[in-house]
């Protein structure tokens, strides 16, 4: 699924390079579950947002779905995106003006996906993790679990290959973090590859394997 | 098209959820549009709605008017017309009550109705066969009058209506809404000469004259066939029509020429105006883009592509600028009743400015382009964000110093934009003031005037026109209050005058039709003391200045400086050169120059002719200045008394007052200034807001450096400066760039300015202060608050 050969990123500061990933060399196959390990400042998210294409400031090799992202270009790397992955962060950033059902519309609209289209997958998901009952509320009406939920609702609703979930759990109590967990356990044995960045060694329980990472070098 | 819903949808949520935001951009954009949408619907009524005639686009206007033989030779020659027609305002006196009362009338030549395509609503229009000397008298009236004079008699074609010139046959009813160009009517009866010296009289144009064009004919061909015209009548008429052009304009364009520049610089002005809200919203669209930086990180990483971001933000900007704009209609419903209780006499049209649907269409299309264009840069800016700082968990905003340039670009642009706005204003309001401060060569307090016009038929007589007026003037004086009481046919800032040709005794002989030109006014011997002109050389008129003493007139200095340079003109003689046969008048005074027609205007060479000695028999009319010692209250009741006890069928009209002549005189100047001024006040006030609120968000951006200089021990005072300092930069940035702008525009100004300059440095000078005092005030409240800043709240917050 992915395959990542000496990748590095660093920032110009005063004249010199600071290196925050260097020479990362990680495969991940289709169907994994992979933690990311490291103190603060380690480059874990740093190294999500480069597999979410959110970040293209980078060297190296990456290769996503047997697609060279190190060859293409911004608009590609969007399509490629948007085709294979779905992103669950730390403090849900669900769109606050938007109703549930909205959240979870919004990604398959910008998808282009028909209107009917739209609201039967959105129906299908809202059934699915059993949130019906809330889909006209808005963030502000749920709690921080129950944002999580639907903001792991929304990372599924266009049907990613991969979901890259950046500490999510990291603003949920132990109870709504154990819930969170499962539903990406099953998600993973449904067949979805997900790439969690976790401090938690807990959480890191639910997956298969962890890359650890160190000032920048994976050190397992 | 179902995204473009949802963005719409969320749009409208977002604007909904932001009442503060919103309540402020769409106020914002209600004043520029209102003022757009006001201007245009004025502007549509006066200049694009089509004339209400058949195919109004085939009617032309012959300029400069016409007389009687011209007009004949027109309609005998000329190959480009379907028709010509010619008509002149008449008032028609209906007698038989208490007092005489006037009705506004027409006279029209039988053809004129067809030229205009007009129709009847009853009975018939007067046709081609009405117009012959000695013919019945007939008359079409208006709905109007048939409604409120008749009582909508169903029977009304046939009667008879009777005024002091005799009865009329009424052979139709005009349908409601129509007049005749430039003359308003509430009958018209047909044009024939009141004389035979009329019929023949060439060099009177008091004709105004209206062709249709031929299908296909275009106006520089029908202008070719007048030229040619022309020059015939030229060759064989040279003593009236030397060199004489008959110019066609289409009639539309005609009848807008006065207002014509002074609309369309005010329809600039709101576009300005229009320019400044919209910026202002910019600005607005611009902070909120910063603080919605992460929302729209979001949405891209859930998958929205640029274009999709920029098409939600400009679904925002759009929608705003179309509740803006649907609220602007209620500012331009006050608008445009302003401008049209405001709005100087003669205006064509303006009683049709309405809101509605073309002027509607015009506001939808604006708003939506408003919303578009304001929204570009705002939704290009926006949509560019970097996502893994704006999603990072505890992401901090950072100033993003292009979009401050931006915004500060945008208020340097505003500042100007207002500047511009207001020198004009500036401008007009220094020529006002210099023309108000003109002095009109009289003292025009508690001076009344009216008019007198006595039917022809039984005032034709002069000797006995002259007695019917002195005997007025004589009652008149002995009413308490008067202290003094003169008639003239042309009074100051009354109706337009004619110049007569004249020959001076003793100098060679001119070519016909080029002899020099003179304002002949026939005066009563106390008009001239009434008004208070001194005499400078010889002596005043004087009572024993009698048909049968010799012809005597006074000139004023206009007329002795340029048509006796160097020379006393006292007992010099000249005489009329159009007149049957040459009768000499003696100069014999020398009186002041007074303002004519408008205070603007130098007065012409004029002559002032005893009225008891007056030639010309159908001058029927006079006007009469009243000087009171009091204000003159009540006065106009008791001058229809006097009137009506020496002949009770003549109507007193057009009682005024001179002071309210004068003011009538400028009063399309403070009609623009009035206008243009408001607008220059509103842009003048939404730039400050747009300041105010750049130099808020920067302050606010600025809260630590802020905390940073107050624990380094920087005074409140220093904080102050730093942000006056911040926002008067922008500030004088704007007023450099406005004035360098004003210098090109105001030239487009010049023929509305009066004693002042174009560039005249003084204003210049002074709107600048103000918009730097303006901004000072705008800047005031965030530099204080930037100064209260704690140091520990500050640093704490980062």
């Amino acid at each position: 699924m992915i395959q990542i050969r000496n990748l590095e990123k660093a920032y110009e500061q005063g004249g010199g390079k600071v290196f925050v990933l260097r020479r990362i060399n990680v495969d991940v196959n289709e169907g994994d579950f992979v933690s990311i390990m490291g103190p603060s400042g380690a480059g874990k998210s740093t190294l999500l947002h480069v597999l979410g294409m959110h970040d293209s400031a980078w060297t190296g090799e990456y290769t996503l779905a047997g697609q060279p992202v190190h060859k293409m270009g911004r608009k590609e790397r969007m399509e490629l995106q948007k085709k294979n992955i779905g992103f669950v962060f730390q403090s849900y950033h669900l769109l606050d003006d938007l109703t549930v059902y909205e959240n979870l519309e919004i990604p398959l609209s910008y998808r282009d996906v028909k209107k009917s289209e739209r609201q039967s997958i959105v129906a299908d998901v809202l059934d699915r993790f059993q949130i019906v009952g809330k889909k006209d509320l808005y963030p502000s009406q749920l709690s921080g679990g129950q944002q999580q939920l639907v903001a792991v609702a929304r990372a599924v609703v266009a049907s990613p290959k991969l979901i890259l979930a950046d500490e999510p759990t990291g603003n949920l109590h132990s109870e709504q973090g154990r819930e969170i967990m499962q539903l990406f356990r099953k998600l993973n044995q449904e067949g979805t590859t997900i790439v969690q960045v976790t401090h938690s060694e807990v959480n890191a329980t639910y997956g298969h394997r962890i890359i650890k990472l160190r000032d920048g070098w994976v050190v397992d | 098209m179902d995204t473009l819903w949802q963005d719409l949808r969320h749009a409208a949520r977002l604007l909904r959820r932001s009442p503060g935001f919103t309540t402020a951009a769409v106020v914002t954009l209600a004043l520029g549009m209102g003022a757009n949408t006001a201007m245009f619907s004025v502007v549509h009524a006066v200049m694009l709605r089509p004339l209400p005639y058949a195919e109004p686009d085939r009617l032309v206007r012959v300029r400069g008017g016409s007389s009687f033989p011209d007009l004949q030779d027109w309609v005998a020659q000329a190959r480009s017309f379907d028709g010509l027609g010619a008509y002149r305002s008449h008032f028609l006196d209906l007698t038989g009550g208490a007092a005489a009362e006037r009705v506004d009338g027409a006279l029209v030549t039988g053809d004129l109705f067809r030229v205009l395509g007009a129709r009847a609503e009853r009975g018939r229009l007067l046709e081609a066969r009405d117009d012959r000397p000695g013919g019945p008298k007939l008359i079409v009236l208006s709905h109007g009058f048939w409604q409120r004079r008749l009582g909508g008699d169903a029977g009304v074609v046939g009667r008879t209506v009777r005024f002091s010139t005799g009865e009329y046959e009424v052979v139709g009813v005009m349908p409601a809404g129509f007049s005749l160009p430039e003359v308003e009517a509430e009958a018209w009866a047909p044009l024939v000469p009141e004389s035979p010296e009329e019929a023949s009289a060439r060099g009177a144009h008091s004709l105004m004259a209206v062709g249709r064009l031929r299908p296909g004919t275009s106006l520089p061909a029908a202008q070719e066939d007048m030229d040619a015209i022309a020059a015939r009548l030229s060759a064989a008429h040279p003593e009236e029509n030397k060199d004489r052009r008959f110019v066609l304009n289409p009639l539309h364009q005609f009848l807008v020429r006065d207002v014509r520049g002074a609309l369309l610089l005010l329809l600039g002005a709101v576009a300005f105006v229009l320019l400044i809200a919209a910026t202002n919203v910019a600005n607005l669209l611009l902070a909120r883009a910063a603080a919605r930086r992460k929302e729209i990180a979001i949405r891209a990483s859930l998958g929205a592509s640029r274009a999709r971001l920029v098409r939600q933000l400009l679904a925002e900007s759009v929608l705003l600028a179309v509740v803006g704009g649907a609220a602007g209609l209620v500012v331009a419903n006050w608008i445009t009743d302003l401008v049209v209780t405001m709005s100087p006499a003669g205006v064509p049209g303006i009683d049709l400015v309405r809101l509605d649907p073309r002027v509607l269409a015009f506001t939808a299309a604006v708003s939506v382009l408003t919303g578009l264009v304001f929204g570009l840069v705002p939704g290009l800016h926006g949509s560019r964000v970097s996502l893994v700082p704006s999603l990072k968990e505890g992401g901090r905003a950072t100033g993003a110093p292009a979009r401050q340039r931006l915004r500060s670009a945008l208020v340097v642009s505003q500042v100007a934009l207002a500047l511009v706005l207001l020198v004009g204003a500036g401008l007009l309001l220094r020529s006002l003031q210099r023309l108000q401060s003109v002095d009109p060569g009289f003292d025009p307090a508690r001076l009344v005037t009216f008019n007198l016009t006595p039917p022809m038929a039984r005032y034709g007589d002069i000797p006995r026109r002259t007695r019917l007026f002195e005997d007025v003037l004589t009652r008149v004086v002995a009413l308490p209050g008067v202290t003094a009481v003169g008639a003239t046919s042309e009074l100051p800032f009354g109706m337009g005058s004619l110049f007569h040709n004249f020959v001076i005794d003793g100098r060679p002989p001119l070519e016909p039709g080029r002899e020099p030109e003179i304002y002949s006014r026939s005066v009563s011997p106390s008009y001239l003391s009434t008004l208070g002109l001194s005499v400078l050389r010889g002596r005043a008129l004087s009572p024993d200045d009698r048909a049968e003493s010799p012809r005597v007139a006074v000139i004023n200095e206009a007329a002795a400086r340029q048509h006796f340079p160097g020379e006393d003109p006292i007992g010099r003689r000249i005489a009329w050169a159009r007149a049957p046969e040459r009768v000499w008048i003696t100069v014999v005074g020398i009186v002041g120059d007074v303002r004519a027609q408008e205070l603007a205007e130098e007065e012409v060479p004029a002559l002032y002719t005893p009225m008891a000695q007056e030639l010309r028999a159908w001058k029927t009319w006079m006007n009469v200045a009243v000087r009171t010692a009091e204000a003159p209250e009540g006065l106009a009741a008791a001058v229809r008394r006097e009137v009506a006890a020496v002949d009770a069928d003549i109507p007193v009209t057009k009682v005024r007052a001179m002071d309210d002549l004068i003011t009538a005189s400028v009063a399309p100047r403070r009609f623009n200034l009035l206008l243009l001024g408001g607008f220059a006040a509103l842009a003048l006030v939404l730039a400050g807001v747009g300041l105010h609120g750049v130099i808020s968000y920067a302050v606010a951006q600025r809260t630590q450096e802020m905390g940073v200089r107050v624990a380094l021990g920087a005074a409140p005072r220093d904080v102050v400066r730093l942000v006056l300092g911040q926002g008067l930069a922008l500030t004088l940035g704007g007023v450099a760039l406005g004035a360098a702008a004003a210098l090109g525009l105001t030239r487009f100004l010049s023929t509305m300015l009066f004693g002042v300059r174009a560039t005249d440095p003084a204003t210049f000078i002074g709107v600048a202060l103000l918009l730097v005092a303006v901004a000072a005030l705008a800047c005031y409240r965030p530099a204080r608050r930037a100064a209260r800043v704690d140091p520990l709240v500050a640093l704490r917050g980062d």
